[in-house]
């Protein structure tokens, strides 16, 4: 049940990421940083101010997001290698603050945050999981509007080439904006679902390791789809479960894992053009042809 | 002739670097006129002015009267100023009736509202097979762009551009590195272009090519405009003939 959760909460963020980086292009070292300020935001508001879960998640999601936006504008003017940079300074300069800043329980995190309560009830384990399992579909259903809409498009030229998207009518500010603010939002509702359930965090939990970690699985999974990011998450998300020992030397595996997945197949196990996507449909073509000659 | 484009005095300095200096002429509407000049005059500068990539220095262009500082790249195409590229920059990962759709969404982008609804409507997929079609790519509409043979990748970069509803497009450098039978398609693909009532500007190495298409020509050297006229005039121009065919015999 935790596993699950857990993994769920990560399809969101695999989901988020993928969203600044996979379609808009804008590469993301910094993630993490998003997801703690969701979760502070969150938690904190539930501890300080004893309010309900169900104003708490949207407060994270709307702080997040309106940070994701300030801290977007530096991003703007940078490409490539140094938004790498920039952004992994962000995770750094943030987590910084939760660790130090005594507003933010410093070394000790926030502790205590009450599981949400439905009628007077806190919801049981099981009930947190529906509740996190609705969130990835409003979070792929919210995808899946966005690569249909012109928003969608306006990214893509982004990732493809600035100078010719701006040619092309494309307001390169406005839509990293929007990229951002987007992405960021999504990794704050992640980082309230994370609080309620973990009922303690600290700095640590949103640190560059983390960041990797949700890079990883959105390369893994296949970069720029839908489907590449969920099934990233969900297999890097459970394969230490399964693998009890390994568990200590996680990021060293997604590390290596990185590193061949970059030199073999760097779209990703299920990305366009991907192996085993790329065998898929020459399987379907076959039988579709068989199915046309028989008929 | 009522002016389309106005370029006034626009000098461009880059930290002390001269790249234009008080260069001025204008265009009227559906007109075609030539750009030329030696490597290093100017030309793709002005272009990048003229699309608001970066700001004069001094001076002003005018775009159907409107002073075009202070627009940004992504609004003065929304205007209607459509450009390729002399390298070409075709959406690579993108099939390429959907390098036509970004074009396509030029007026959706500046609302947020807009900008969330669909692109891959009956509506807007049949006005950019249209594009395609002018451009004769239409067999190719859901091919990766990446995939296109470089005389396809120009045609497609044509297609984007015409797509912002242009009154004016730069061209720069489209004959460059097409082949015989490609750059005749091409000549005619501008001509069409112009009699529908789009003016273009464009830059052009290829001699043949700007003294066949172009009905008046400026010329730049060094930032500097020597010259302007009708073909004929140009040839003739012991200055352009000093500054330009001159440098190609050192070279």
């Amino acid at each position: 049940m935790t596993v699950s959760i857990t993994i769920g909460i990560y399809v969101i963020l695999a989901i988020s990421l993928n969203i600044i980086t996979g379609y808009a292009g804008q590469i993301s070292l910094g993630h993490a940083a998003f997801f703690g300020i969701g979760a502070y935001a969150s938690g904190m508001l539930a501890t300080r101010l004893g309010a309900p879960f169900f104003i708490c998640l949207p407060f994270a999601i709307v702080v997040t997001g309106i940070v994701g936006a300030i801290l977007g504008i530096p991003c703007l003017r940078v490409r490539e290698d140094f938004l790498a940079i920039t952004t992994m300074g962000i995770n750094f300069v943030v987590q910084a603050v939760f660790l130090y800043v005594p507003f933010f329980g410093g070394a000790l995190g926030i502790s205590n945050i009450p599981l949400p309560s439905l009628n007077g009830v806190e919801m049981t384990k099981s009930v947190y999981l529906v509740m996190v399992v609705l969130f990835v579909l409003i979070a792929i259903v919210i995808d899946g509007w966005l690569t249909r809409s012109w928003t969608g498009l306006a990214l893509a030229s982004i990732r493809e080439d600035e100078t010719a998207a701006e040619m092309s009518g494309v307001n390169l500010t406005r839509f990293k904006v929007i990229a951002f603010v987007l992405g960021s939002a999504m990794a704050g509702l992640a980082g309230g679902l994370y609080a309620h359930f973990m009922s303690f965090i600290s700095a640590q939990d949103f640190g560059f390791p983390e960041s990797i970690v949700i890079l990883s699985m959105v390369v893994f999974g296949g970069i720029g789809t839908l489907r590449g990011p969920i099934i990233g998450a969900i297999i890097l998300g459970v394969a230490p479960e399964f693998f009890r020992p390994i568990l200590d030397y996680r990021t060293l595996l997604y590390g290596a894992m990185l590193v061949v997945l970059m030199r073999f197949q760097p779209q990703g196990l299920l990305g366009i053009d991907s192996f085993i996507i790329r065998n898929v449909k020459r399987l379907w073509k076959k039988e579709t042809v068989v199915n046309e000659i028989s008929a | 002739m009522r002016s389309l484009l106005e370029v006034d005095s626009v000098s461009k300095y880059f930290e002390g670097l001269k790249a234009l200096d008080d260069v001025s002429f204008a265009m009227g509407m559906g007109e075609i006129l030539g750009l030329i000049g030696p490597n290093g005059a100017g030309k793709t500068t002005l272009f990048n002015l003229i699309t608001g990539t970066y700001p004069v220095t001094s001076g002003s262009i005018r775009y159907k009267g409107r002073d075009l500082s202070g627009f940004g790249p992504s609004k003065i195409a929304a205007m209607g100023i459509g450009r390729t590229f002399q390298i070409v920059r075709p959406f690579s990962g993108l099939t390429v009736i959907e390098n036509v759709l970004v074009a396509l969404g030029a007026s959706h982008y500046p609302s947020f509202f807009a900008s969330l609804s669909r692109f891959r409507t009956k509506a807007y997929l049949s006005e950019a097979s249209e594009f395609l079609r002018r451009v004769g790519l239409m067999s190719y509409a859901e091919q990766k762009a990446e995939n296109l043979p470089l005389g396809l990748k120009k045609r497609l970069e044509i297609a984007r551009a015409l797509a912002l509803h242009p009154e004016l497009v730069l061209l720069d450098e489209p004959a460059g590195g097409l082949r015989h039978e490609e750059m005749d398609q091409l000549i005619g693909l501008i001509r069409e272009l112009n009699r529908e009532g789009v003016a273009v500007l464009v830059i052009e190495h290829n001699m043949p090519v700007v003294m066949e298409l172009c009905e008046r020509i400026v010329v730049l050297d060094h930032g500097s405009k020597i010259a302007e006229g009708p073909p004929e005039d140009i040839r003739e121009n012991p200055h352009v003939i000093d500054a330009y065919l001159g440098r190609e015999e050192d070279a």
